[in-house]
């Protein structure tokens, strides 16, 4: 792989990742809106946004911020199994995309509520829940790439 | 760079897992005890609790 690639794959693993972060920050200020506004049409709008928003921008962000970040590890001097850090950011990106995807099917129901104007079901904190997980899962793999914190791990050691 | 890198990176790989290692692994371990607990005690999870 050249420089010039491996900057380019680093590049979009930076955007795609940042932006994923950003990304579920939007969603946690829309569900805490969802949650808490008093109109009917703003809850049924929060809850009909969320299924679109996860679909077309958390979703590949994810996807795309793992599948970046496993190949330019691989090809990079830091390895992928090598050092704690990286070891680390695949297991968070694994878990939050695996439970994202997962996630999905509850938001595809609470869209569905909210078109058929399902107000009661509407009611509960388990988007704000889960976004509120993922930043804080996605702030802790963003603060690893950047301090890359010492550490190597037995396999580098063989 | 990398060399730098990989001499700092050794030596402290001589030193076995480093303490920040260790307690991020506690952290997260009493993370998923929690989570657990929620799950089995928490009366239901997931979409399919509504239908």
């Amino acid at each position: 792989m050249t420089p010039g690639f491996r900057k380019a794959l680093l590049t979009t693993h930076v955007v795609v990742s940042v932006g994923w972060l950003g990304a579920v920050a939007a969603v946690l200020a829309v569900a805490i809106v969802g949650l808490v506004a008093d109109g009917e049409e703003t809850v049924r709008g929060a809850y009909l946004v969320l299924e679109p928003a996860a679909w077309f921008v958390l979703v590949p962000f994810a996807l795309a911020s793992l599948l970046t970040g496993i190949v330019q590890s691989l090809a990079g001097p830091w390895g992928l199994f090598r050092h704690y850090w990286v070891l680390f950011k695949l297991a968070i990106n694994v878990l939050a995309t695996v439970v994202l995807l997962a996630y999905t099917q509850t938001l595809d129901f609470l869209a569905h509520e909210a078109a058929a104007g399902a107000l009661e079901e509407l009611r509960t904190p388990s988007v704000v829940i889960h976004a509120s997980a993922a930043l804080v899962l996605l702030l802790v793999a963003t603060t690893l790439a950047v301090v890359k914190p010492r550490g190597r791990t037995p396999w580098a050691r063989r | 760079m990398v060399d730098t890198m990989d001499r700092e990176q050794q030596s402290v790989s001589n030193e076995g897992m480093p303490r920040w290692v260790k307690v991020f692994l506690a952290v997260a371990l009493v993370v998923l005890v929690l989570v657990v607990v929620l799950l089995v005690f928490g009366g239901g999870h997931g979409p399919s609790r509504h239908g």
